[in-house]
């Protein structure tokens, strides 16, 4: 380490990056989102006190993952310009700060979880910060191009634990909010490793374009996409989204889909692709962001709002 | 300084002053740290209190728990009788009234 660096020393904001603040909203509203509709859906009042620490608890467990994940990766982020400027690679926060703070805030999340709701929403809480910490960060990220595609069911956690934590069961329709981010993180991620893969390449990570090339890629964005549309249509079906999330989720995913045909049809990722054809991968990367938070604020507003009318009158 | 200390003079290097800087991220750090764990006191006194006020805790549901509805739910430790679970002799469970001396 540099003397420059030794010179930095780490504040509060630093260890709030260590979290990985945009992935955590993210992770609490989808847990929110399962949370409202368990309520919803099967009627188990929840006390709100209870059920906020209970999003706390999952908060928690995101930016522990986070941590770790800054921990293992510290040495590639180092070399990705994207990722440099993080806590650890930059020096200001040592490695082994970051991974007993990620140890000891999992331990926190957990025996919070499982004192405000039950062991089952504590034991998934458990699992998924060993998925994203242990399975994908560890062992997938640097050994298979799938590691997106395996490593997506980390994030899909959130609505199931939020529904076990009402309920203390997982029904079907909690799987289907865990498929709908398990098959959205694909098209999502792979937007932004067409715009970065070259960052990916130096760092030895086998991001899909590294190994299979842009053209590969594109042909997978399509495919999951093509998978997702109709899959975040599935709760209309059993009943979990009424009109409303129907019609947002349906227009929504048609937007998603022309992303998805332009960018199969651009040369995005590729040696001589034009600004235009990287602007629409970058726009696409957005929009996803969008797509999920828009899906999920449609079933948070039907179950809370009082606003849920089923498709067919059930 | 006495003899015993010139014997060891420059052995050791100064104490670490840490800089102004450095001190002000430490307390910073500290602070941050104690609110966390006060939070963290907090949170499970909170849901400590919650718990135990949803909770029967008379004698008469001594070995009962209550569910989200108030509705009591009779699991019983594995191997034990209704019998066994049943409140002592002297003590009347609050939720069941006694007949009367003389009632049928």
């Amino acid at each position: 380490m540099s003397a420059s660096q030794t010179k930095r020393y780490a504040t509060a904001g630093d260890y709030v990056q260590l979290l990985k603040p945009r992935i955590m909203m993210l992770v609490v509203f989808t847990a929110i989102a399962g949370l409202i509709a368990a309520v919803g859906v099967t009627g188990v009042p929840i006390n709100p006190v209870m059920a906020a620490i209970a999003t706390l608890a999952i908060a928690l467990g995101s930016g522990a993952a986070g941590a770790i994940n800054m921990w293992y990766d510290a040495d590639i982020d180092q070399i990705m310009t994207r990722t440099s400027t993080r806590p650890v690679p930059s020096g200001a926060v040592p490695k082994e700060e970051a991974l007993a703070m990620g140890l000891i805030m999992s331990g926190v999340s957990v025996l919070l979880m499982w004192l405000a709701s039950n062991w089952l929403a504590a034991a998934l809480l458990a699992f998924s910060i060993f998925y994203y910490g242990v399975i994908y960060t560890m062992w997938l990220k640097r050994s298979t191009p799938q590691n997106i595609v395996i490593g997506g069911g980390a994030g899909a956690f959130p609505p199931v634990i939020g529904w076990a934590a009402v309920t203390g069961n997982t029904p079907v329709d909690a799987w289907i909010l865990f498929a709908i981010i398990f098959f959205w993180t694909p098209p999502h991620f792979w937007a932004l490793s067409l715009l970065a893969h070259g960052e990916y390449e130096k760092a030895g990570v086998p991001m899909l374009p590294v190994t299979h090339g842009a053209k590969a890629t594109r042909n997978q964005i399509l495919l999951y996409t093509i998978l997702l549309v109709p899959l975040a249509l599935l709760p209309v079906a059993t009943g979990l989204g009424g009109w409303i999330y129907g019609l947002v989720t349906l227009a929504l995913g048609l937007v998603f889909l022309g992303y998805a045909v332009r960018v199969w049809r651009s040369r995005a990722g590729d040696a001589g692709a034009s600004a235009a054809d990287m602007k629409l991968a970058r726009s696409m990367f957005f929009f996803s962001i969008l797509y999920l938070f828009l899906v999920f604020a449609a079933l948070i507003v039907e179950h809370a709002a009082g606003l849920h009318f089923p498709v067919g009158g059930a | 300084m006495s003899d015993e200390k010139e014997k060891y003079a420059g052995e050791f290097t100064d104490a670490y002053t840490p800089e102004e800087a450095e001190l002000r991220a430490r307390k910073s750090r500290n602070l941050w740290l104690g609110l966390a764990l006060a939070g963290f006191v907090i949170l499970v006194g909170v849901v400590t209190f919650i718990r135990l006020s949803s909770s029967d805790l008379s004698q008469s549901g001594f070995y009962y728990s209550v569910d989200d509805k108030g509705e009591r739910i009779n699991d019983l430790p594995e191997g034990m009788t209704p019998d066994q679970a049943a409140p002592p002799p002297n003590l009347t469970p609050i939720d069941e009234t006694r007949p009367e001396e003389g009632e049928p």
